[in-house]
């Protein structure tokens, strides 16, 4: 009980035992008189509980408003380092932030579809076989393949395998239009991704019969753009590759599938299981949803057993592959991670270099400050209010830098998803929003905390009995210099591995656009054709469409050389192909060579000046009726005939029902799987022994590509009004968009290695001239005692470059160890590539140079008799 | 007793600071003083000063400090305040008016013709 009460209950019984009563009736009265004594004890205590909460909390809050204004007026006192400071803490916080948002966007944020942990991708898994394939871990699957992991593989609840399709939709204002969408077995979007259409309803399970109704589903995008958001375009059908289709529902708004699926038309499969459905034929790609978000590990191992009971099963077809299922997210952003983490790894040690920058100066001020602390410490504040104030101080300046930072990730997020390379998964989810806001608001905390713990706490541990007896001058005290060298040489070390990480990819870009491609893309024109099956239903048909085209590209003024092929180079796989020899033993069934296979028309040649290193090319005689002809690489020609290919023969697939085909030519090599791929076999039929009705076309120019394309325009339009002409750009374009990933990872990264430069020479510079300044007194006595100017200049530089040489030394070991992270990044230059670490630590000591040579001559001019004066 | 708590919590507080205008009192004291001033007319739980004395405080119209009693033994005195004083003075003069006022209205006759 409160020792008041007890006081007051004492004196009364006290009392009244004076008046009389004996001692335990006096304390029974006192009480009785006193009332319920525990219930007041317990008022009383609370409300003196809550009274000393709220003077605690009201002193706190006096001392935060105390602490803040303080620190306000020491900022304000030197409005020259809170800009610099501030500059640079927005700087690295702007570019951190904005970073951040674009992985964020593409890499942490759930995808926006429903319980999207439980989405996946279903894969063949080819890496036991030899094969040409761009990527083993991640082959299509046959129907049977697809049908039996359905199946039976439980924990993958829903399943739905697609084509892509690219139909061109005609009959409508404006002419052909290419679209781009996918056709699907039933369940995609109303089992897989839980839509429902927003306007009518899904697919029934007749239209994905063989030769069932055909019906379409339309993005709300299309919808609007090309029907102006007309729901009566439930009642009407579209013509799609010459084909109608109804159209069945709309989806809604908010639904972006993901970039595999397309953006304006869906349709069923209609897949025919009685034929065309062999374990051989690879044409589809599967997308399925987890029974939950746990499941993955049993699909897999439930994967596992499936593949094993095939291989067993069907020794031949399923030899050697398994699935792999992997979560749509990973699948999606997989080629994109790689670079975006590093990007954000150097930004982050951008940001890290200005919080060291940041501490140096705050460092450098501290000392100019300890005779000021050293009083405030004398008049009896405390170290932990010392403490406090100049953390106040430090988390003011980051909030500062922090608030422009994040005006400048707004306008950073903006200019990077503008820079992304086309084909980005995700971008569309990047936008700085809430989420961001917070992350910024939490690294400008971190960021204050980091650059200004060390300087507190160096400053709290003045001892002011010292700095007062030396007049404020102990500012310079060995410590803290020590301190500040080693945060310079820090920082220059943090600096060397970005720049080195910077310059590897530089010449690893230089080396990707040097690379031979073997074949010249200047002044070539390149589209894409697709004839619709039904006016161009056959062979014969659809080559006639292809010389009257090529024959009438071939009138257009300016144009040298026109050829068609099925697909361009660098673009990679389509198919998987496979060949045997003549005469040479034919291998197991199912390891015949792979090959990368084309069809070409006899100009194709010529307009990519792709050249032939023996025998000759296709001409106009090598027609239908004409004996198989076929012209193999340097690759195939040196691997399997020793270099002399031509007059020999080959077959392509089906080996039990060899057709000869005689080899005429040797073309060289090409890349065809992209710049960073190796040469692999590949051979080229002659367009009219075999025709397709998806083509490109390329034409060689000698005037403005702009002006030809146009001419294309119209020609093709006059040929045939409905066909759409899709991708039609200068083939340099498909160049540079093969190189794009690189290239922005590789100017980000500069970018980055070049702020994280300044941001050392700056602090370099600045630790350099406040050391300068600091011994001033020093350089006066030397000067007086007759030094020359050239010696006390060698005397600051031999310093200063001293501690760039530690950085330089410290960053190289570091960068040695870090570019192991980005080798895969990396083409035609190892990680520890000699000639980069050379340059990068001799621009760094040109730096340093550049950085101390002010404050060393600063340093030759001082006048010994102001110095000594001063004192 | 308490048949009506604002009622009697006003008065009580208005003792409590008009006991503290001559000297600083420990709760005790100030109970005596209001025993001996009301002649023990008021009747109320002693216990009852203590939240009200706590109170005062928390408005800052008093303040405390442990101390010595005339016995030697230790006490925690009372203080007025500045702003105590002031309030005494207001609360005072309505309190006058306002007993003033009730007393006045209980004394009018039945009125006559």
């Amino acid at each position: 009980m409160e020792d008041e009460l007890r006081f007051h209950l004492e004196e009364r019984a006290a009392r009244l035992e004076a008046e009389g009563m004996s001692p335990t009736e006096a304390r029974a009265e006192a009480e009785r008189r006193f009332g319920d004594v525990d219930r007041i004890a317990d008022d009383v205590e609370e409300m003196m509980r809550k009274r000393e909460r709220a003077m605690r909390q009201s002193d706190r809050i006096d001392d935060v408003r105390r602490d803040i204004g303080f620190a306000g007026r020491q900022i304000l006192k030197d409005p020259g380092f809170a800009t610099v400071a501030a500059l640079t803490i927005a700087l690295a916080i702007g570019s951190t932030t904005a970073i951040f948002s674009v992985v964020d966007g593409i890499m942490l944020r759930p995808l926006p579809y429903e319980e999207p942990e439980e989405l996946v991708m279903i894969w063949a898994d080819w890496t036991r076989r030899d094969v040409v394939l761009p990527d083993k871990r991640r082959e299509w699957l046959s129907w049977p393949a697809f049908a039996d992991f359905r199946d039976e593989v439980g924990a993958v609840e829903h399943m739905s395998a697609f084509q892509g399709w690219q139909p061109t939709l005609t009959g409508i204002d404006g002419g052909a239009e290419q679209l781009s969408g996918a056709s699907f077995s039933l369940g995609m979007f109303s089992e897989v991704f839980r839509v429902a259409p927003a306007l009518g309803r899904g697919f029934l399970a007749e239209e994905d019969r063989p030769d069932g109704p055909r019906a379409v589903l339309i993005s709300d995008g299309f919808w609007r753009r090309a029907f102006g958001a007309d729901a009566s375009i439930l009642d009407q059908t579209i013509r799609l590759n010459d084909v109608p289709f109804q159209v069945v529902g709309v989806m809604p708004p908010d639904f972006s599938p993901p970039a595999f699926l397309g953006t304006d038309v869906w349709t069923t499969l209609q897949f025919d299981r009685t034929n065309g459905g062999s374990r051989g034929s690879i044409f589809l790609r599967s997308v399925g949803r987890l029974t939950d978000g746990d499941a993955l590990d049993l699909a897999r191992s439930q994967a596992t057993q499936l593949a094993l009971r095939l291989e067993a099963e069907y020794p031949q077809e399923a030899r050697d592959t398994g699935f792999n299922v992997y979560p749509l997210q990973f699948d999606m952003v997989n080629q994109a991670s790689a670079g975006l983490w590093m990007l954000l790894g150097a930004v982050g040690l951008v940001l890290l270099i200005a919080c060291v920058n940041v501490a140096n100066l705050l460092l450098a001020r501290g000392a100019g400050r300890s005779g000021e602390l050293a009083v405030r410490v004398a008049l009896g504040a405390g170290r932990r209010r010392v403490l406090s104030q100049l953390m106040t101080e430090s988390l003011i300046l980051a909030a500062a830098g922090g608030a422009l930072g994040i005006g400048l990730a707004f306008l950073g997020t903006d200019v990077l998803v503008r820079m992304a390379p086309s084909g980005t998964p995700l971008l569309e989810q990047v936008a700085v929003d809430a989420r961001i806001l917070g992350f910024a608001a939490l690294v400008t905390m971190l960021t204050g905390s980091l650059f200004g713990i060390l300087p507190a706490v160096r400053a709290a541990r003045t001892d002011p009995a010292g700095v007062l007896r030396e007049g404020g001058r102990s500012g310079a005290s060995t410590a803290s210099a020590r301190l500040r060298n080693g945060l310079v040489v820090g920082q220059v070390a943090l600096a060397l591995i970005l720049l080195v990480g910077a310059g590897l990819l530089l010449r690893s870009f230089q080396n990707l656009r040097t690379v031979d491609l073997g074949f010249d893309a200047t002044d070539v024109v390149s589209m894409q054709i697709q004839l619709p099956q039904t006016r161009y239903p056959d062979g014969t048909s659809r080559q006639a469409f292809f010389a009257e085209l090529e024959q009438s590209l071939g009138t257009v003024p300016g144009v040298a050389a026109v050829g068609s092929i099925t697909n361009l180079p660098l673009a990679g796989f389509d198919g998987d192909t496979r060949f045997n020899v003549e005469g040479q033993p034919l291998p197991e069934p199912g390891t015949e060579p792979s090959v990368w296979l084309r069809r070409v028309t006899p100009g194709y040649f010529d307009a990519l000046d792709l050249e032939l290193v023996a025998g000759r090319a296709f001409d106009t005689s090598d027609d239908f009726e004409a004996p198989r002809v076929v012209i193999v690489n340097e690759t195939l020609a040196r691997d399997y005939f020793g270099g002399n290919a031509v007059g020999q023969r080959l077959n392509v697939n089906n080996p039990a029902e060899p057709v000869w085909r005689e080899i005429v030519g040797v073309a060289r090599d090409i890349k065809n799987f992209g710049i960073r791929a190796e040469s692999r076999n590949a051979l080229y039929l002659p367009y009219a022994q075999s025709r397709t009705s998806f083509m490109f076309t390329a034409v060689e120019t000698s005037i403005d590509p702009e002006v030809t394309m146009s001419a294309i325009r119209t020609e093709v339009a006059e040929l045939d009004p409905d066909i759409a002409l899709a991708q039609l750009q200068p083939m340099e374009d498909l160049v540079a968009t093969s190189l794009a990933v690189d290239r922005f990872t590789t100017s980000l990264l500069s970018g980055f290695a070049i702020v994280a430069l300044l941001l050392a020479v700056v602090g370099l510079y600045g630790v350099v001239s406040y050391s300068v300044s600091m011994r001033m007194r020093e350089m006066g006595v030397r000067i007086a005692l007759g030094a020359p100017g050239g010696e006390i200049r060698t005397l600051v530089l031999r310093w200063a470059l001293g501690l760039a040489a530690g950085g330089i030394v410290l960053g190289a070991l570091g960068a040695a160890a870090a570019t192991r992270l980005i080798e895969g990044l990396l083409f035609g230059v190892t990680g520890t590539d000699v000639v980069t670490f050379a340059t990068v630590a001799g621009v760094m000591a040109a730096a340093a140079v550049v950085a101390s040579l002010i404050p060393a001559v600063h340093a030759t001019r001082v006048d010994p008799i102001e110095v000594l004066n001063a004192e | 007793m308490s048949q009506n708590p604002n009622l009697v919590r006003g008065t009580l507080d208005l003792l409590i600071l008009k006991s503290l205008t001559w000297e600083p009192r420990h709760g005790y004291g100030i109970s005596e003083w209001i025993e001996t001033v009301t002649d023990g007319s008021l009747l109320m739980e002693e216990g009852t000063l203590y939240p009200a004395l706590h109170r005062l405080q928390a408005k800052g119209l008093v303040e405390s400090e442990w101390g010595l009693s005339e016995n030697n033994r230790r006490a925690k005195y009372y203080r007025l305040t500045v702003q105590g004083e002031r309030h005494l003075k207001v609360e005072a003069d309505s309190w006058a008016r306002f007993t003033d006022a009730v007393a006045r209205a209980l004394a009018m006759q039945a009125p006559t013709d």
